[in-house]
């Protein structure tokens, strides 16, 4: 007894030893020049175009491969890439692209108007979101070889948007219809996979392309990324040096990273965190369909609190489903709600719910640990009980949609305001999951949709208040992703993604 | 440790005077090993703190205070908060709770399934055994956590189900053993009889097999419950755990998150788990040795194998008998003493004199516990450690036995000492052939050839009266008889032409016919060879057949000692005469024998004996 | 012996194929929505559904299941739904990284335990004591804790081992060794604890044994005693215990491949049970049960060999 005691206290003092002292010298891993070694916390889900997501984790290993037709700017807008040029027709329903001559793909084919007509109608019909976002696209008329025209089905704002990020990703049409593009991409990008030092789902291992049109902008010779999904493992591979950058993920990690010495850069990410309150009809929760227990939660909310601790600082309080940099976003409207359980117990009493109510809600703390907490405290000091059903991984979207949950604490991204409405007003939006409608919404919404310019900015902006008024949803924070790097590796943010694309890390001090 | 290492029977116990008993005064024992004590208080204590976690804090061990996240020792938080303000303090109450429940419901659903399973295969075999079998063993080439990973992200995560899936993976473990002990137990004696009385199945589970079946069971718990709290650890490492309630695995899965903020959150669940697992293990071991299941209780059997005690010169002024000049062996004043768990040193033989001289045939007759035995291992160096001798005199052909090192020892035995066991299936190494049994020794000794040391093999085989001795060097122990195997253990104790040949029961484990055989082969080598034998046995029908002296003894001294043709005639001693009635009673065709004036070699004639069981 | 190896791998088999089986009803049943899961919360339904079809999650799942097996049996374990990877080239991929691992950590287990177990049922004393405790404490520590104080201290402090990923065998044996040295130390420890008690267990029953003590009456050296005749007799039971200490250090593998990145079939597991991904899970559980199968069948013959009443049978 008294033996392991001894040494379990040897063990202990060791521990915290070495888990206090200690300095983060990326010694093993050169930053400089040759390699840049990523971790990201997915594996690659498809290179085939159209299949992946909008923005994640895994943006890197296609950026690696693929060249958008348009990228992003520092301040997340669309800018010049393979288009040079572009304007829409007075419709909205033509965008006219000015391609450059001079990119061919690493399997030698030249990229021409012809090739993105390919790949934009490639990615059409899949169903990954980098294919869902080119739902408006009706075809492609070739104009020439660097001339091409999209043609719309309907306007839609968001597109130039898409094609900046996963939309736009061209590959080789050659490679198109070859069947393996999911696993073996041929692209134009700044580098090229190589399968043989790379390990399926695990490693990739990408090498300079040689003839690459803006090589200036990727210094690092070669690429590696690997896929790390455990956090001890990530910092650990941080601090020896191992690896060189990975998106921050949950507070925890960037919290980690800082008190590990590692270089945190922080940027929003067009994420809008908080308590999604589904059962605006009372359906599941009768209290919830009285507005006056829906303010009441947006009153217990302590979001600066939330955003501080939880969120470790990474995230813009807000009480609108509006990101900050969106034309629907009302900077007054965040004096809605200020944090005050007296005011909520008030209204929770007036709708007859002095004594709280009870609710079933999914149980996500396998995802978020530190919101489900934060959250179960808002409910509790105005005595809403709240049970946590389990669930799996693969049931959470799903059991949203299918209207399992009255409420739950959610993230949902949206690169625009129309994206905002489409994924959660309308009645065919998924994360509508009671059909709630509102004679309101629904003309707000289609006013803007049907405006354009300062028209339809007041349009958003007054939907948006009127969701705000009317309590639609319980937000925390505009949420803020961060990309730790090691010291040697500098990195540019730019908002609205999920990492900073591939060509913002450069070396420090270079 | 192990699910396994509870598993093994009981070995025979080494020494017979001190056999454990079985199971009585378990308890008693238990409490009286400070270990098992020091176990049971820690653990006992867990399960009152998370008994009475609600009123050791006031916190609730779920609710996050997020301004207060890794906040310090002290105030409201007596061991500070993590890294979502939860306070640490209540999550080790509360975790204790889930750790127990946990570790509960994995050996409730273990034996749920493994202890009724178990009992069923074992008693009645047939179908049932075959088909459970089958299942545990494909249940035992699952990799468990694999299997829970799948179960638990079909259902949902949560710690009650991974428990209970993980009874489940673990219960083979529980019915193998369950198994085995009630296989041995079926095929003993009592079982047989009480079936045979007449007595309902029911009811010989009930009073012979649950019985045997329990103790083993309890150790094996006593491991479960520690193995369950660390996969329980595992699988909350792994974010598998349920999500509100607080655990032990829970926490340590928060401190790695805050690994570089706060590292101090590591060490109390860390602690909680190991101590926890620690005084399972510890309780476990305490229970094997107090219901003395494995067989490892004996500590008479430590050291064994290398260190043989070194026998004092007696301390006491002993008279010490006049050496006979043409002694091979003189033992004078032997004394053998086996220190008690008390600390009190317990002697078994208490100052015995003999001599065997050369050509001369000395039967060291006694019963069971009378010392003889020890007697003759204390002259071998073979007695167990633990062992304390002391001997006024013992020489070996005039050098004196008292003191040597094991080397020097090593270099009598086997060269001038040979030793004929009593079993001879048990006495063979039973995973190397008899010819590298009996060439090793030669090779050793000898300095001979592996060719040489053939040749002289197959020879003594030939000589002990092996039919076939190229076919019985080539075997392996199980594949000879015992008859045969003793005539082996004969060859190999000749091997390396000794002087002195100590025989311990050399016949009282074989055939009545095979015995004659082997006694008239160790006559016949004793006189070839001109050797002292020291044979001891409890049967005087083998002493009058082969002894030239006899010495008597009863518990642990000599009661008398005599020509054997004299001794039969006239016995001195009372106890002899009881001896030697009672081997008249048993053996009623031995009637005619011990009075009769007749030369023992004249009467090694096949005679029914009293029989191999002492 | 050929009939018995026949036997043994047809028992073989059909376990691998109950356990399949078992898995991909387990699997398939249960409501999950594996399209919604791979496109991403903010997917459309049709968008959904198509998914779904292109999976062929429409089907009946027999059908299903008989497809999944016949091409399992020709060797195609499907793609991934995920990573859209070949199963059998993930699998194998990550297999040598898990082998690697868990031999090393069983060879490093084998080794110590004997010379722990052997000298402390030898030597007995304070030095088994010690043994004893010590294992019951190294039991006692979760082997995820070692293998992050191990990390923490060698990898991220000292530098002098790789705090994450693999190095194939061919490509760097240094460097290979570097790669698992530290998980495998993580891995064996709470094996070591068991396999080396069990060993002392074993080898004081049999130093007990009749025949050691007439082979030690036959003045044959200590050396010999313990090391030929004893040790030899108590292998069995010492691998009977480290045969299924495999089966749980491929359990303990999976915790460990995560602390240290290492891109075995743990680390996949956990996220393809976590994703859902079926046809990964059914592959890793299928090539997970057929390591355990010919391990099994390797040390039955190890055992046939070591016990001569087996080996003439």
């Amino acid at each position: 007894m008294r033996r392991s005691l001894v040494a379990a206290t040897v063990a202990s003092v060791l521990l915290l030893a070495s888990a206090c002292g200690g300095s983060a010298d990326g010694s093993s891993g050169s930053a400089g020049g040759d390699t840049l070694t990523l971790a990201a916390v997915t594996p690659p889900s498809s290179f085939a175009v159209g299949e992946m997501a909008q923005s994640g984790p895994e943006d890197h290993y296609y950026q690696a491969v693929y060249d958008t037709l348009f990228e992003l700017d520092e301040d997340g807008q669309p800018a010049a890439n393979l288009v040079t040029d572009w304007s829409y027709d007075a419709t909205g329903t033509r965008l006219s692209l000015t391609l450059r001559d001079d990119v061919t793909f690493s399997d030698g084919t030249a990229f021409d108007a012809a090739a993105a007509k390919a790949n934009l109608e490639a990615a059409k019909t899949k169903t990954g979101e980098a294919g869902t976002a080119l739902a408006a696209i009706a075809g492609v008329e070739v104009v020439d070889p660097t001339h091409a025209d999209v043609v719309l089905s309907r306007p839609d704002p968001a597109l130039e948007q898409s094609l900046a990020r996963s939309s736009g990703y061209m590959a080789s049409p050659a490679a198109l219809s070859s069947g393996d593009l999911a696993t073996n991409p041929v692209g134009s990008g700044p580098y090229v996979l190589d399968a043989d030092a790379s390990t399926a789902g695990s490693s990739y291992v990408f090498t300079r392309n040689e003839d690459y049109w803006n090589a200036e902008d990727f210094p690092y010779d070669s690429l590696e990324i690997r896929f790390l999904d455990d956090t001890t493992a990530i910092l650990n591979g941080l601090r020896s040096g191992e690896i060189n950058g990975v998106s921050g993920g949950t507070s925890d990690v960037t919290t980690g990273a800082k008190n590990a010495g590692l270089t945190v850069t922080q940027y929003t990410n067009g994420g809008i965190e908080g308590v999604y309150l589904w059962d605006r009809g009372g359906a599941l929760a009768p209290a919830l369909g009285d507005v006056r227990v829906r303010q009441a939660i947006n009153y217990a909310m302590d979001r600066e609190t939330i955003v501080k601790t939880v969120k470790g600082g990474l995230g813009e309080p807000t009480v609108q489903v509006f990101g900050p940099n969106s034309a629907a976003y009302d900077e007054s409207l965040e004096d809605s709600y200020p944090y005050d359980v007296d005011k909520a117990k008030e209204l929770m009493a007036e709708a007859g719910y002095a004594d709280g109510f009870a609710m079933t809600i999914a149980d996500f703390s396998p995802v978020y640990p530190d919101e489900q907490a934060a959250m179960t405290e808002a409910f509790a000091s105005i005595g809403i009980d709240v049970t946590y059903a389990p669930i799996t991984g693969d049931q959470v979207v799903g059991s949203i949609i299918g209207g399992q949950w009255p409420a739950n604490f959610f993230n949902l991204t949206a690169g625009s305001p129309f994206e905002m409405i489409g994924l959660t007003l309308t009645l065919q939006s998924p994360f509508n999951p009671f059909k709630s409608a509102d004679p309101e919404v629904d003309r707000l919404v289609q006013q803007a949709q049907t405006t354009t310019g300062d028209e339809q900015t007041a349009a958003l902006q007054e939907l948006n208040r009127y969701l705000v008024d009317q309590a639609w949803f319980a937000p925390w924070d505009a949420a803020e992703g961060t990309y730790i790097t090691t010291k040697d590796v500098a990195v540019t943010a730019v908002p609205g993604v999920s990492v900073p694309p591939l060509t913002d890390l450069e070396p420090a001090g270079s | 440790m192990s699910i396994l290492s509870a598993s093994g029977p009981a070995g025979p116990a080494p020494v017979e005077v001190l056999a454990t008993p079985a199971r009585a005064g378990a308890v008693r024992r238990l409490l009286g090993n400070p270990v098992a004590v020091g176990a049971l208080v820690w653990l006992v204590l867990i399960a009152v703190l998370a008994v009475l976690a609600p009123l050791l804090t006031s916190q609730s061990p779920t609710a996050s205070k997020i301004t207060e996240a890794l906040a310090p020792v002290g105030g409201d938080h007596p061991l500070g908060t993590d890294g979502v303000g939860r306070d640490v303090w209540a999550q080790l109450l509360y975790g204790a709770r889930t750790s127990l429940v946990g570790s509960l419901t994995v050996v409730v659903v273990a034996l749920l399934l493994g202890l009724p399973a178990g009992v069923l295969a074992g008693y009645y075999r047939g179908w049932f055994d075959a088909v459970a079998s089958w299942v545990a063993s494909l249940l035992m080439a699952l990799p468990a956590i694999i299997v829970l990973l799948v179960v638990l992200a079909q259902f949902g995560r949560s710690t009650a189900l991974a428990m209970a899936v993980f009874g489940v993976i673990i219960a083979p473990g529980v019915f193998r053993l369950v198994r085995a002990s009630v296989l041995a137990v079926r095929e003993e004696l009592f079982v047989d009889a009480a079936r045979v009385a007449g007595l309902s199945d029911a009811r010989i589970m009930r009073r012979h097999v649950l019985p045997v079946v329990v103790p083993p069971t309890v150790i094996q718990v006593s491991q479960l419950l520690g193995i369950a709290i660390v996969i329980q650890a595992g699988l909350e490492f792994l974010g598998l755990g349920s999500a509100n309630q607080a655990s032990w695995g829970g926490m340590l899965s928060d401190a790695f998150q805050n690994i570089y903020a706060q590292p101090r959150l590591l060490l109390w669940p860390g602690l909680a788990i190991v101590l926890t697992v620690t005084a399972f293990g510890l309780l476990g071991n305490a229970l094997r040795d107090a219901l003395g299941v494995s067989g490892r209780v004996p500590r008479v059997r430590r050291r064994g194998a290398t260190t043989p005690p070194a026998v004092l010169p007696a301390d006491e002024a002993a008279p010490a008998p006049a050496v006979d000049p043409d002694a091979l062996l003189a033992l004078g004043g032997l004394r053998v003493a086996y220190p008690g768990p008390d600390g009190t040193e317990r002697e078994v033989v208490h100052g015995v004199s003999l001599t065997v001289r050369r050509g001369e045939v000395v039967g060291l007759v006694g019963e069971s516990g009378s010392g003889k035995s020890q007697t003759a291992f204390a002259v071998l160096g073979l007695l167990p450690p633990e062992a304390r001798t002391s001997a006024a005199t013992m020489t070996f052909d005039g050098a004196d036995l008292r003191g040597l090192s094991p080397a020097a020892m090593n270099r009598l035995r086997g060269r001038r000492i040979g030793y004929i066991p009593q079993e001879p299936m048990s006495n063979l190494d039973p995973s190397f052939t008899i010819g590298s049994q009996l060439t090793e020794p030669m090779r050793h000794h000898l300095g001979l050839s592996g060719a040489e040391a053939r040749t002289r093999a197959l020879a003594l085989l030939d000589r002990v009266g092996i039919p076939d001795p190229a076919r019985v060097f080539g075997s392996y122990p199980h594949q000879v008889s015992g008859g045969m195997a003793q005539r082996v253990l004969i060859a190999g104790a000749v091997s390396c032409d000794p002087d002195l040949l100590i025989a311990d029961e050399p016949t009282t484990a074989l055939d009545v016919t095979v015995q004659a055989e082997v006694l008239d082969l160790i006559r016949e080598l004793q006189a070839e060879r001109r050797l002292g034998v020291l044979l001891v046995t409890h049967d005087f029908g083998v002493v009058a057949d082969v002894c030239d002296t006899v010495v008597v003894m009863r518990e642990g001294r000599v009661v008398e000692s005599a020509e054997a043709e004299r001794l039969f005639a006239d016995p001195q001693h009372e106890y002899t005469r009881m001896l030697l009635g009672s081997t008249l009673e048993d053996t009623p065709a031995r009637g005619s024998l011990p009075a009769s004036d007749l030369h023992p070699e004249e009467i090694a004639v096949p005679l029914p004996t009293a029989g191999g069981n002492r | 012996m050929l009939l018995f190896l026949l036997r043994r791998i047809g028992a073989g088999v059909v376990l691998v194929w109950v356990i399949a089986t078992l898995t991909f009803f387990l699997t398939s049943l249960t409501g999950s929505d594996p399209g919604r899961r791979i496109l991403g919360p903010t997917a459309d339904l049709e968008a959904v559904a198509a998914k779904r079809a292109e999976l062929g999650l429409d089907r009946p799942v027999l059908e299903r299941y008989r497809d999944w097996l016949t091409g399992a049996v020709h060797g195609d374990l499907g793609v991934s739904w995920f990573t859209n990877e070949p199963v059998g080239r993930l699998v194998g991929d990550a297999l040598p990284v898990s082998l690697s691992l868990v031999l090393a950590a069983t060879v490093l287990t084998a080794v110590v335990s004997v010379v722990l177990g052997v000298v402390a049922a030898v030597r007995g004393g304070w030095l088994d004591g010690l043994l004893q405790s010590v294992s019951i404490v190294a039991f006692a520590v979760p082997n995820f804790l070692v293998g992050l104080v191990l990390s923490l201290v060698f990898a991220v402090q000292l530098g002098v081992f790789p705090a994450l990923g693999y190095t194939p065998l061919a490509q760097d044996p240094g460097r290979w060794l570097a790669s698992i040295a530290l998980p495998a130390i993580a891995l064996a420890i709470g094996a070591i604890a068991t396999v080396a008690t069990q060993t002392r267990g074993s080898m004081i029953d049999v130093l007990g044994q009749d025949y050691v003590r007439t082979l030690r009456s036959r003045g044959l050296p200590t050396r010999s005693v313990v090391l030929k005749h004893a040790l030899r007799n108590a292998a069995p039971t010492s691998l009977t215990v480290l045969s299924l200490q495999f089966i749980a250090l491929i359990s303990g593998a999976v915790v460990i491949e995560k602390v240290f990145g290492l891109s075995g079939l743990g680390e996949r597991a956990t996220s393809a049970a976590g994703q859902g991904d079926v046809p990964l899970v059914l592959g890793i559980v299928v090539v997970a049960v057929l390591v355990v199968v010919v391990v099994n069948i390797v040390v039955d013959i190890a055992l046939g060999w070591l016990n001569p009443k087996v080996r003439i049978a």
